[in-house]
């Protein structure tokens, strides 16, 4: 692999480094209190509200049904609003952030009302409040299969940023699109191709020892 | 303090737990309300062990829960150590539910925590610093047997284990209430034994006062000082176990302590003998004398099925006694030479009561 493209590829890792890692960051920090409040809400939550529920749910099915090059494209004047700019790595972030915390919202929400009724039943009996309950019996509870849907949103948002280079923020799908796709270069695209398989497999095996470690069930 | 002002500062004192007039309804998606509980009015003094049994869907649950303000009537009022449940604002029920340990049948103990911190947890959340909150918790587990097991995670425990845990936890911040729903029903009986044994001795040992819901007539018979029997929502029998027991009033009593009433066909069928069943209620206090019982049935007699245990140092059950028909001479006598020994005589015949005139 001659010099140039070697550096090509260190430069694609570690945008898609970046921005999967800021807006995995984000996602987890908009995705679990909005999961966590689904939960709560839902019939038979220890808040439940529908009047906040459904509206809260239609959203969160509405830009997960949107497909990402067009959320991509729609949310531009969004980015350009929070980020100042609707090109670069910056601007990537927002769309990716918006397309992934509600999909991390949906599992993490899963995950909580996974967690038993008896055990939400037993820490009222004990007199704990709501914000306890949640403080230390579903989110502890929960955590594994928390950190396993955080996984899946990591992965499927490796997967999304390969189209991230529509709006110029660069990283390895990109790489794979100009070199590899328009350049008809299939050792490059096999090569991007094959960092992915590896990067999505670690990120992968690493969600699973993690949730395996916390899980005492 | 002497002895009678005790009893009296007892007497005015509130009881721990007092229902007046509780109703609560359910309405199914599909369909009309259901009464939960109907009209429940009951009182169960300081210290005692009460036990509620009743089929499933009796009630049993709604009405425990409303104790510890999980469930809410709809109409009458619960008190607890004289105050109104219904008035209490979430800050005074909280305060109440610290008072107010439950254990379940589930266990519900959080997988994620170890014994120790599971059974620290209601302390961490009343504001006990986790240290604090553990040493107690080291103190509790010592007290139900389970100090050994204080670092484990409750999924290597077995099931008498974890529910040692759960009542360390229902202990940690020493209520004065312990509210058991089904505790022991996902047990097996020897495992049942021991923690109702275990049940017994803590009650005793800190003077809670215990309320248990149960289905099974063994948990009552062999904890609980007065039960209440309950029916389709409503209380249809209250009082101390042994006579509860001993002399079922209601139809529903008689048919949870029905396991041993059916007598062998075969036994009833000889047409050479009569069978007698002979009930020990415990409320006169006679027992099987053995001796009379075989002056007035005569050379043969033989005790076919059944027995008596004590409940509360009272005799309580039922003797199937078989004689041969030729000693019955005379049948209005031996019944009642009989009633003389028992609270309580049949005749027994194909397992329908028969008039003792057809017998000769």
């Amino acid at each position: 692999m001659p010099g140039s493209l070697f550096d090509l590829f260190l430069i694609a890792l570690r945008e898609t480094a970046v921005m999967i890692g800021v807006s995995g960051g984000l996602s987890l920090a908009i995705g679990l209190p909005l999961g966590l409040l689904l939960a709560a809400t839902s019939p038979g939550g220890v808040l439940a509200a529908r009047w906040l529920n459904l509206p809260l749910g239609a959203v969160v099915n509405a830009v997960r049904s949107t497909p990402f090059i067009i959320l991509l494209v729609a949310l531009i004047p969004l980015t350009r609003l929070i980020v100042g700019t609707s090109i670069g790595l910056g601007a990537a972030i927002v769309p990716l952030t918006v397309a992934a915390a509600p999909f991390f919202a949906r599992l993490a929400e899963i995950s909580v009302r996974g967690v038993p009724g008896g055990l939400i039943e037993a820490a009222r009996a004990m007199g704990a409040t709501r914000r306890q309950i949640l403080w230390w019996v579903l989110i502890p509870e929960a955590l594994p299969s928390l950190v396993a849907g955080f996984t899946v949103t990591v992965v499927s948002m490796i997967n999304s940023s390969a189209m991230a280079g529509a709006v110029g923020a660069g990283g390895l799908g990109d790489l794979a699109m100009r070199f590899g796709y328009q350049r008809f270069d299939n050792t490059v695209m096999a090569e991007v191709v094959v960092i992915l398989i590896v990067l999505v497999t670690a990120v992968q095996g690493a969600g699973d020892f993690v949730a395996r470690r916390l899980d005492r069930r | 303090m002497s002895a009678a002002q005790d009893i009296l500062s007892r007497a005015l004192e509130p009881p721990a737990v007092a229902f007046e007039g509780v109703s609560r309804r359910f309405t199914p998606r599909n369909g009309a309300a259901v009464a939960a509980v109907a009209d429940v009015t009951l009182s169960i003094p300081r210290g005692e062990v009460f036990g509620i049994i009743g089929r499933s869907g009796a009630g049993k649950s709604t009405l425990l829960r409303m104790i510890n303000g999980l469930e809410r009537p709809d109409s009458g009022r619960v008190h607890v150590d004289g105050r109104d449940v219904g008035s209490l604002d979430e800050n005074g029920l909280v305060a109440l539910r610290r008072k107010a340990g439950m254990i379940f049948q589930g266990f519900n103990l959080l997988s994620a925590s170890s014994v120790r911190d599971n059974v620290a947890l209601p302390l961490r959340l009343a504001g006990v610093a986790k240290r604090a909150a553990r040493a107690r918790a080291d103190e509790v587990l010592e007290l139900v047997g389970l100090t050994d097991k204080a670092d484990v995670y409750p999924s290597k425990l077995s099931g008498g284990q974890k529910q040692r845990a759960g009542i360390a936890r229902a202990l940690a911040s020493n209520p004065d209430l312990l509210l058991s729903d089904e505790a022991t029903s996902a047990l097996d009986p020897e495992t049942t034994r021991s923690i109702l044994a275990l049940l017994k001795d803590v009650s005793r040992r800190l003077g809670l006062t215990t309320i248990l819901i149960t289905h099974e007539m063994e948990v009552i018979r062999a904890i609980a000082d007065r039960v209440a029997v309950m029916d389709a929502g409503r209380i249809v029998e209250v009082g101390p176990v042994w006579r509860v027991f001993g002399r079922p009033e209601h139809e529903i009593t008689r048919s949870l302590l029905a396991h041993d009433e059916a007598v062998d066909r075969e036994v009833l069928a000889r047409d050479d003998e009569v069978v007698f069943a002979l009930h020990f209620d415990g409320v006169d206090g006679r027992e099987p004398d053995l001796f009379a019982l075989g002056q007035i049935l005569g050379a043969g007699a033989r005790v076919v099925q059944g027995g008596v245990e004590r409940l509360q140092g009272r005799v309580r059950g039922r003797l199937f006694v078989a004689a041969p028909r030729r000693n019955l001479a005379n049948p209005d006598e031996v019944l009642a030479r009989l009633r003389r020994l028992a609270g309580q005589v049949e005749i027994v015949s194909e397992g329908v009561w028969v008039d003792a005139r057809q017998l000769v």
